[in-house]
Formats: structure tokens, sequence, C-alpha cells
């Protein structure tokens, strides 16, 4: 039911938006934990399927909700409060994702609980325009591939087809947000879930839909 | 609508983003292809997949909310008596042991870098490789070309080279190939042809008179002796490099 709520008030977000960022501005403690519940999954979901890690995506929503504490006075209004959280999200990645690969990831391990030994924390976005998957459907394993695939898109695809598929954001909106042109934004999700496709086929065979 | 057409419109189809006619026709297409339906149940079961979306877990928000608050709070501001204790309280916690090196390395810093800016740029000055493709048609190292990478060579220098060699025509210049590692030793791997041109030849003499070369190699000093003997570059700076 919590869930729920939460996730009807995130459809409500417009007119509520401009008196939260106001009273963000004015230094409300209050306004910034209504934020913080309001996108606190929005900024997470987003962080962890970029970077494929729990801590990391933590680490990136703390810096995400710190930098807007921050920076909120900046905040010009000239897109929304959620826009410019997954801008704020998308570039803290891009950060993290530019260091890991100077730093080798692939030869790295990560000192927190590796990904088999976290509980399943995935739910559907009540939000979310698609079709109820069966959950049954979605076993842990799927969930890791599905991961490890992204993981191996280059991020600006990666980026891209989370926007749109996990997300759920329209194309035009995606493009602002990773200043690119519409085609270029379409051509690039395309090419990314035709990968993913392909090394999620195994997963897909056999299985009822 | 045959399976490549089917195919490119999948994606769009699964975003309905598609037009009805176009619709109609790609699952009247779906209906009779087994191959293109099945890469459709696949996009399918990965857009499923991909919709489920992370959320936080409650400890794990808990600790993100906490770790935030604790961030955000503004800090009590201490008094300029307090701040200048807690000064005199961390020099005295400062490691003894590498004052002095950490001390002497300021100036010893300073002097490196007014030595790096300020002193004329000299031959001595290590110089980060240049190789200039002049191939008006874009063909790098299928044709003849001037490539000059210089080492210790002053900057300037090679700079009005590049000018001279860029002010003649394309057929009159002909290939000198040399390479010299910033580090001074000199290689010149291959000498094509030389130039044609007396005004390139008397810019490229020039340019190596005011140059410092170390030949490391007896080849390379060979290949040195026929290429500047060519160009007629035999001076004391040469000769003391040979």
């Amino acid at each position: 039911m919590a869930e729920l709520t939460s996730a009807l008030s995130s459809r409500m977000e417009l007119p509520r938006t401009d008196a939260l960022v106001e009273r963000l501005k004015e230094g409300d403690e209050s306004a910034f934990e209504e934020v913080f519940d309001l996108y606190k999954d929005l900024v997470y979901g987003l962080a962890f399927r970029l970077l494929a890690e729990k801590a990391e995506a933590m680490d990136v929503t703390q810096e995400v909700f710190l930098t807007l504490h921050r920076k909120i006075a900046s905040f010009r209004g000239d897109c929304t409060l959620k826009t410019w959280l997954y801008r704020v999200t998308l570039n803290q990645a891009a950060n993290r994702n530019r260091w890991w690969k100077r730093r080798r990831r692939d030869r790295t391990v990560s000192l927190c609980l590796d990904s088999s030994q976290q509980e399943d924390h995935y739910e559907l976005d009540p939000g979310c325009p698609r079709p109820a998957p069966d959950h049954q459907l979605f076993s842990r394993e799927i969930h890791e591939a599905l991961q490890k695939a992204l993981d191996q898109l280059p991020f600006d695809q990666r980026a891209a087809v989370v926007l749109r598929d996990v997300q759920g954001l329209p194309y035009e909106e995606i493009a602002q947000l990773l200043n690119s042109q519409l085609g270029t934004i379409k051509s690039r999700i395309a090419r990314g879930r035709e990968r993913l496709r392909v090394v999620m086929k195994p997963y897909c065979e056999g299985r009822p839909l | 609508m045959n399976c490549g057409e089917a195919r490119s419109k999948l994606q769009s189809y699964l975003d309905r983003d598609l037009p009805v006619s176009a619709q109609v026709e790609l699952e009247s297409h779906l209906k009779s292809c087994s191959s293109c339906s099945a890469v459709f149940e696949e996009f399918s079961f990965l857009l499923k997949a991909m919709a489920l979306r992370p959320r936080l877990q409650p400890t794990a928000e808990r600790y993100l909310r906490e770790s935030i608050r604790q961030k955000t709070q503004p800090r009590p501001r201490m008094s300029l008596k307090l701040r200048f204790r807690a000064f005199l309280y961390r020099l005295r916690e400062i490691d003894k042991r590498l004052l002095g090196a950490r001390v002497s390395a300021v100036p010893l810093t300073l002097v490196i870098f007014y030595a790096l800016i300020a002193l004329p740029q000299n031959h001595y000055m290590s110089f980060t490789a240049q190789a200039i493709d002049f191939d008006p048609k874009g063909l790098a190292f299928q044709r003849p070309m001037i490539s000059i990478v210089s080492g210790r060579q002053d900057p300037r220098e090679t700079n009005r080279l590049m000018r001279t060699a860029a002010s003649i025509p394309y057929e009159d210049q002909m290939a000198v190939v040399t390479e010299i590692d910033p580090g001074g030793r000199v290689e010149i791997d291959r000498v094509l042809e030389y130039p044609k041109s007396d005004r390139l030849l008397e810019a490229i003499g020039d340019s190596l008179r005011s140059t410092r070369f170390e030949p490391q190699s007896d080849g390379a000093s060979k290949k040195m002796v026929q290429l500047f003997h060519k160009i007629d570059v035999y001076d004391d700076n040469v000769q003391r490099g040979m």
C-alpha cells in the first residue's frame, strides 16, 4: 500500500513540485524529506541499473541528494525537479563509470556483499505503462544475467536503454537528458535492446509469456 | 510485409509508436512467421524484465536517510579563539619526522615550476612529438609526405619549419621522416626521399641546426649523417651529437 501511495504521488508530481522547490530554497528540512521520499527509488533504480552494484548505487543516490541540498538555490526551474535529478544521477553515474574504467573494475572485487548474497529488491513500478510481468518468471538468475548484459553495453547506450525501458521516459525527454538528437537516441536504444535480446535469448526460450 | 520490414518495426511496435495500419500489418505477419514471432517474444520478455525497477531496501533507506541528514546538518560555528586552539592542536599532531621534507618540498616545487614556465625554451626542453601529414588527399602514410617528429627541438623552431613546409606545393615536397623521442634518443626510421624544394631543404637545415641530437645507435648515426650530408647541415651542434 505504501508503495502504491508513493507511486501515485509520483504521478501527481507536477503540481506539487513548484511548491516543493520553493520550500527547499527556503531551507525547509521537511521539504527535503518529502523530495527524498518521492524520488529515492527513482534515483536509486537508475543508478543501480547503470552501475550494477548496490554500494555504488547507494553512494550515487546519496551524492545526488547532497547535490540537491547544496545546489537547490541555483535551480532555475527550466526543467522539472525530476528531470534535474535524472540529469545529476546520470552525471554522477558517468563519473563513477569513468573512474572505475580507469581502475579496471573487472579486476577488482567489491568488499560489499556480492549480488548473490543480496536479497531481491525488485518491484514493478505501478506507474510503468508496460504490462505486468509474471513475477515468478523473473528469477534471480534472470536479473543477474540482465544486469550483466546491461553492464556490457557502452555507457551511452546503457543510459539510453535504462531511461527508456526501466524508467519509462519518452524518447524526447531522453534526448534532452543526454544532450543528443532524437534519431541518435532511437538508434542507440534499438542497438542496445538488440544486444540485450541476443544475450537474454537463452533465458526466454521455453518460458511461457 | 517481409521479415526484414517486420524486424525493423518490432521495437516501434513494442513502444506503441507505430501507425495503426502498420500495426495491423505487423500483427498479421507475426501470426504467419514463426521466426519473427520468436524475436518478438524475446523483445517482450526483455522489456518485461527491464520493467522491474530495483528499489531501495528499508535498511539501506534508513542508512541513506541518516547519512544524508548528518551531512546536511549545519555545523555549529566555532568561535575564533576555539578555531585558533584547534589549529594549534592540529599543528602539534603533525608528524614531525616528515615535516622538513614537506616544508622543503614547497620552495622546490615553486623553483621547478618557475624553471618550466619562465626559462627560455631551449633545445634541452623535452617536447611533445608532432607529426604533420601534408598529403592533400588525406592518404596518410600511403604517399610520400613530410613528417617531422622532433624531441628536443624548440617548439617554435618546429612550428616555423612546419609553416614553411605548408607553404610549399605538395608536388615539391618529398619525405623526410625522422623520429626523435622526447627522451632525446634519435631514431630515423625511414628516409623515403629528400625534399625537392630548395626552400624546404633550407628550412629543414635551419631547423636542425638549432636542435641538439644525440643518436644512440650506430645505425641511427649513419642515417643522420646521410640525412645531414644531403641537406648540408654540418655545424657544431650536429657534430657534437654525432
